[in-house]
């Protein structure tokens, strides 16, 4: 096998030049496929016959949720990897996407609060979903709370990867927690094996949304990794020389 | 269209106040997300800056010394 990606990857250098280049087109993508969504879903999809049209706070409650899950899992991987191969860009990583994975978990759960007043008739119920989708905020706050108890960069590092990995436990919880206990929260919307019950011009605006808000937290991704890698990187020539040519602009 | 009328989109059937709660909080949350590392790159860009200049400084300063300290050999 040709591991000579995977080294590149592990470059700070190398993946800065590719975030630089990369970054203004997931943002372009992002922000042209959230315009999209939130236009169809909020004016143009068909009214919920039950529901009414408070189900249209599904095109932001099911993305945001979907991404604060997938950023935790992207968050354990990273971990797992910089645990055991010492790669500094996947702590750089965790300590990028922490705070992007907190703020998606909190629009999933205000966003639901909001629906689920006129729709359930409370704003919360300590049910399964709705529990264990807080544990995932409060581990994002203890995440980062962790990182700045630290000093040295590379404690930190570990610290904060053996507690990703720890709470990765909950993942799970999360997604089956409508299956395996009775809850006021309505079970998955797309699932990868068996066709939406909704019709298209309900889902598309949805998936328009999921892909929208994956390229918005990429392009948002780069940007902060890019924050990290200057200060990592501080003492390297070429770091030197971008804050140099930076600074006099 | 899915509405009539522009008062019935903002009125969301009676579920206005909730739709739009989410769809102005979220979008307040999602400029914070993308503007606040614009301004920490600036900030770091800074720091930075700075403390290379302090090194500079430093190293002119050394090199000064060493020369002054030649003279009062000679």
């Amino acid at each position: 096998m040709n591991w000579t990606f995977f080294h590149k990857l592990g470059s700070p250098k190398w993946f800065y030049d590719l975030s630089v280049k990369l970054q203004p087109w997931f943002l372009f993508l992002g922000v042209f496929l959230l315009l999209i969504g939130t236009v169809w879903g909020l004016a143009f999809a068909p009214e919920d016959y039950q529901q009414g049209n408070s189900f249209r706070i599904i095109y932001i409650h099911v993305p945001t949720a979907i991404l604060a899950q997938s950023c935790y899992m992207m968050m354990a991987a990273s971990a797992f990897v910089g645990l055991v191969w010492k790669m500094k860009i996947a702590d750089m990583f965790i300590v990028a996407a922490a705070p992007i994975g907190a703020a998606f978990t909190f629009l999933a759960l205000f966003t639901g609060a909001v629906w689920g007043k006129p729709t359930w008739g409370t704003w919360w119920v300590w049910d399964a979903r709705l529990t264990s989708m807080l544990v995932l905020l409060f581990l994002y706050f203890g995440l980062m709370a962790l990182r700045g108890a630290f000093e040295d960069t590379d404690m930190a590092a570990k610290a904060s990867a053996i507690l990703v990995l720890v709470g990765v436990v909950n993942i799970p919880i999360i997604k089956y927690s409508v299956e395996w206990w009775n809850t006021l929260h309505q079970p998955a919307t797309f699932t990868l094996t068996e066709k939406p019950a909704m019709p298209p011009e309900m889902w598309l605006p949805l998936l328009i949304m999921v892909i929208g808000i994956y390229a918005f937290f990429t392009s948002v991704l780069f940007s902060r990794m890019r924050n990290e890698i200057l200060i990592r990187e501080r003492r390297t020539k070429w770091v030197r020389g971008i804050v140099l040519e930076e600074d006099q602009s | 269209m899915s509405f009539a009328s522009f008062s019935d989109f903002i009125s969301m059937g009676g579920h206005g106040l909730y739709v739009w709660l989410c769809y102005g909080v979220s979008l307040v949350v999602f400029l914070l997300i993308a503007i606040a590392p614009v301004g920490q790159r600036k900030s770091v860009i800074r720091q930075l800056a700075q403390v290379q200049r302090r090194q500079e400084s430093r190293k002119s300063d050394r090199e000064g010394g060493s020369e002054n300290g030649n003279e009062s050999q000679a």
